[in-house]
């Protein structure tokens, strides 16, 4: 298992995680090293999301332990807001502030959270509007933008916040297919300036091409974890072939 | 990177073909589509006639005394207010309308507005008019009042209709010039009626000083920023509120011996605010903490002893002021602006006790305030309190914490399950036993505080419909930001919930204004009661109870309905990017 384990900046030990009954996460155990790229793949319901929200808390796990750049999160961390402007974080569903402009969305955290001065953070957020391609629509409202655009807001508003760490909770699954590419090209364009992502896609390409490792979970555990090329070429495990054979079939 | 549209060669388009229709297949289209329908049409038309014919026939009929409405102003406008301190009335009417030209100059009033438009309400206007007269000739009487509105009608009618041939469609006019035109003909109205010079006169000036305040708040704009500007504006408007009560309710005056021994010991206060907050704001949790119980130590035992008001007030604000900063005051632009928030907030506090301790107190005479202006000081005030109370029962109703939980579910659910009624009586009532013996509030401020209870309810409920309308996504995104539970509150999920519930804030401060006639039922002599019970008894308009009933019904819709068109506008205003 290559697993840069010299530097790692995401620990996770054994983590377990409950919905009433239902267990969600049975016990996983990983470790992500900095300026690692993992895409955590896997069928519907297996836990994936629920782990990278574990990872900034917006679950809670239950047992195990989950350090994120040297901090165990616990019920009693008292910063927890200081970690999560640590560890941004992309949506499915892109969730733009809709009462703010573009601008507004990406400067807001920046002046409030950050404490920046209001023209640092205008700065800053131009410079990443140019980064993700499109300055043009500072001054509108998410509603007035195409999901593509409003995904690579999101991202911007993320990346302001100087993140180490970026999570991507399936971020072009609520895209039309002509505006996957332009969210995967931000995204890979990030991966090569060395920044730490988890994500969770089904864009298999985007796996293929850019993740350093590939990770599939099924029930709540992880089945089987890998770089890419043995990931794809030759999986160990029976219910990895399935899910490949599924995926990879038409 | 971005996806770049590719300029396809589509054939030109054709211009829209105008598509007009006669009357005449308008209505065929509309009213007559069916045999039965057209029945229709024709006995709901013949109904409404009869019922409009039947209403002007009440208004114009002879018996109707509408003389007795302009001598009654006063008592309609005021009551029981001294006629000799009028003149402080009239102070806050000017304070209210230089504030109101002052804001329209960046409001919006600045636009423009096509000629069509204008000359084609003047021809609806007309046409009104003229309806209304030839209808009224039915009633027996033939007044004065008919024969201006029939031929009133005609002029207005015809002149709209031919402009309406003659102005080309892209032409347009200032809306300020036409609400100064507008205003004037007000003004000219208001002298044509027998009124005391002593109401036309003020009235003249507040129209004035609405335009001159229009004019100044255009130069002022053109050297602050819009974003300033705007501020500025919304501290003027907070701070009219203490100053325009104090002018209702004394006369303002200064003694210096009263004040000496505490004023200074008020502006090292007020000197201090600043430093406190900064203090505050930068320091950590467990300092803070330390700092805030320090002051709210001070601030509750300054009850308990003998310290002058002004002192225990501006403590107490101070004590708020400081527990807020952490939040208010985080950057340094932000703390800035908190620093004038505390310099404004307690200058006026300083202000309102400066003036008000040596002035003739007319609280003391059980009630002081009635007519119009209570009922708009019931209203203004009672939305205007309520408002804040009522979202902080709201996000207690929502919070994690118990305690604010369990507190505002108990509010809420025991004024919601009381009639306003019951609330009026128990703050009549009631309040006094809290108080040391020999103290009372004016009736004014006990109805106000009740009014303000009930509605507070009420409004809670409705900001919570709109809390649950935002979705978790926006808490998500909030906390993934690293947004504490306060700033994602005031930042995100309020403004959100306060815009979805706009149409319902309104609805309920129509409702509110419309249940302040209430009051009258703990002795106060608001609008309605003055229609029905004074007026009708004084000398000179004795029983003319029919003629002000419906002045008051005719009053109150003008302002419900201003509301509403209002709302409607701000709607739309904030609108922008929900969708």
């Amino acid at each position: 298992m290559e697993n840069g384990a010299a530097n790692p900046i995401i620990v996770c030990e054994n983590v377990k995680k409950w919905f009433g009954d239902f267990q969600a996460l049975r016990g996983v155990t990983t470790s992500v090293a900095e300026g690692e790229v993992v895409v955590i793949i896997g069928p519907s319901g297996s836990g994936k999301s629920t782990f990278i929200r574990c990872i900034n808390r917006l679950e809670q796990h239950q047992e195990g332990r989950i350090v994120v750049a040297g901090i165990e999160l616990t019920s009693d961390v008292r910063n927890i807001e200081r970690i999560r402007s640590e560890v941004g974080m992309v949506f499915q569903q892109f969730n733009l502030f809709p009462h703010l402009t573009v601008m507004q969305n990406i400067t807001l955290a920046q002046v409030w959270v950050r404490k920046r001065s209001r023209s640092d953070a205008e700065e800053r957020a131009m410079a990443l509007l140019e980064r993700v391609g499109i300055p043009e629509q500072a001054a509108k409202y998410p509603g007035q933008l195409s999901g593509g655009q409003q995904q690579r807001v999101a991202i911007a508003r993320s990346l302001a916040m100087d993140p180490k760490i970026m999570l991507f909770d399936e971020p072009t699954s609520a895209l039309d297919p002509e505006m996957i590419k332009e969210v995967l090209e931000v995204m890979q364009e990030l991966a090569g300036t060395g920044m730490t992502i988890v994500a969770v896609t089904h864009e298999m390409g985007f796996a293929r091409e850019v993740a350093n490792r590939i990770v599939l979970f099924d029930e709540g555990q992880i089945v089987e974890e890998g770089p890419p090329s043995e990931f794809f070429a030759n999986p160990r495990h029976p219910r990895t072939k399935m899910f490949l054979s599924q995926i990879l079939s038409h | 990177m971005s996806a770049e549209s590719f300029d396809l060669p589509l054939p030109p388009e054709p211009p829209p073909k105008a598509h007009r229709i006669g009357w005449l297949d308008w209505a065929r289209n509309n009213l007559f589509t069916s045999v039965f329908n057209g029945t229709l049409t024709v006995l709901l038309t013949a109904g409404l006639l009869l019922l409009i014919l039947a209403v002007l026939r009440f208004i114009f009929s002879p018996d109707r005394r509408w003389e007795v409405v302009p001598p009654n102003a006063a008592n309609y406008l005021v009551e029981a207010y001294p006629r000799e301190d009028l003149v402080n009335m009239w102070w806050s009417l000017w304070i209210v309308a230089a504030l109101a030209g002052f804001s329209t100059a960046s409001w919006g009033m600045g636009g423009k507005v096509s000629v069509i438009k204008v000359v084609a309400s003047v021809r609806a206007i007309g046409a009104t008019a003229l309806v209304v007269g030839v209808l009224s000739l039915w009633s027996p009487a033939g007044t004065a009042i008919q024969t201006v509105l029939v031929f009133g009608g005609v002029a207005l009618f015809g002149v709209g209709a031919g402009a309406v041939r003659l102005v080309r469609e892209e032409r347009e006019v200032s809306v300020a010039g036409v609400l100064a035109i507008v205003g004037a003909l007000l003004v000219g109205l208001v002298w044509y009626m027998p009124l005391e010079s002593s109401t036309t006169w003020p009235l003249t000036i507040t129209a004035l000083v609405v335009a001159a305040f229009h004019w100044v708040g255009k130069l002022v704009g053109q050297w602050l920023s819009a974003r300033l500007m705007k501020r500025v504006i919304t501290i003027l408007w907070m701070l009219s509120f203490p100053v325009i009560y104090l002018h209702i309710q004394r006369n303002p005056s200064l003694v210096w011996e009263e004040v000496t021994p505490w004023v200074p010991w008020a502006g090292l206060l007020i000197a201090a605010g600043p430093a406190v907050i900064r203090i505050v704001s930068r320091a950590g949790r467990e300092q803070a903490a330390g700092v805030n119980f320090l002051l709210g130590a001070v601030a509750i035992y300054s009850w308990v002893i003998q310290w002058p008001m002004a002192i225990r007030v501006l403590f107490l604000l101070l004590t708020l002021f400081s527990l807020a900063s952490p939040t208010f005051a985080a950057s340094p632009r932000a703390r800035r602006a908190f620093y004038w928030t505390w310099l404004a907030g307690g200058l006026c506090t300083l202000y309102f006790f400066l003036m008000g301790i040596g002035s003739t107190d007319l609280a003391t005479r059980g009630h002081f305030l009635g007519g119009i202006n209570l009922t708009i000081l019931l209203a203004v005030g009672g939305t205007a309190l309520s408002f804040p109370l009522g979202v902080m029962l709201a996000l207690g109703r929502t919070s994690s914490m118990p305690i604010f939980r369990i507190l505002s579910i108990v509010y809420i659910e025991v004024v919601r399950g009381v009639p306003l009624i019951t609330v009026l009586f128990f703050g009549d009532k009631v309040i006094p036993r809290f108080l040391p013996p020999g103290l009372d509030f004016a009736g004014e401020a006990k109805a106000l505080l009740a009014i303000t209870a009930f509605s507070a309810a009420y409004l809670a409920e409705n900001v919570r419909g709109g809390l649950q309308a935002v979705s978790k996504g926006q808490t998500e995104a909030s906390r993934a930001l690293g947004m504490t539970t306060a700033q994602m509150t005031m930042l995100i999920t309020l403004p959100q919930a306060l815009r979805v519930v706009i149409p319902a804030l309104v609805g309920q401060a129509i409702a509110l204004f419309k249940d302040t006639s209430l009051v009258a039922i703990i002795g106060l002599a608001d609008f309605l009661r003055v229609a029905r019970d004074i007026v009708p008894n004084q000398p000179d308009s004795l029983g003319s109870i029919l003629e002000n009933l419906l002045l008051a019904a005719l009053v109150y819709w003008v302002f419900a309905f201003s509301f509403s068109r209002a709302s409607l506008r701000l709607e739309r205003r904030l609108g922008v990017g929900t969708r």
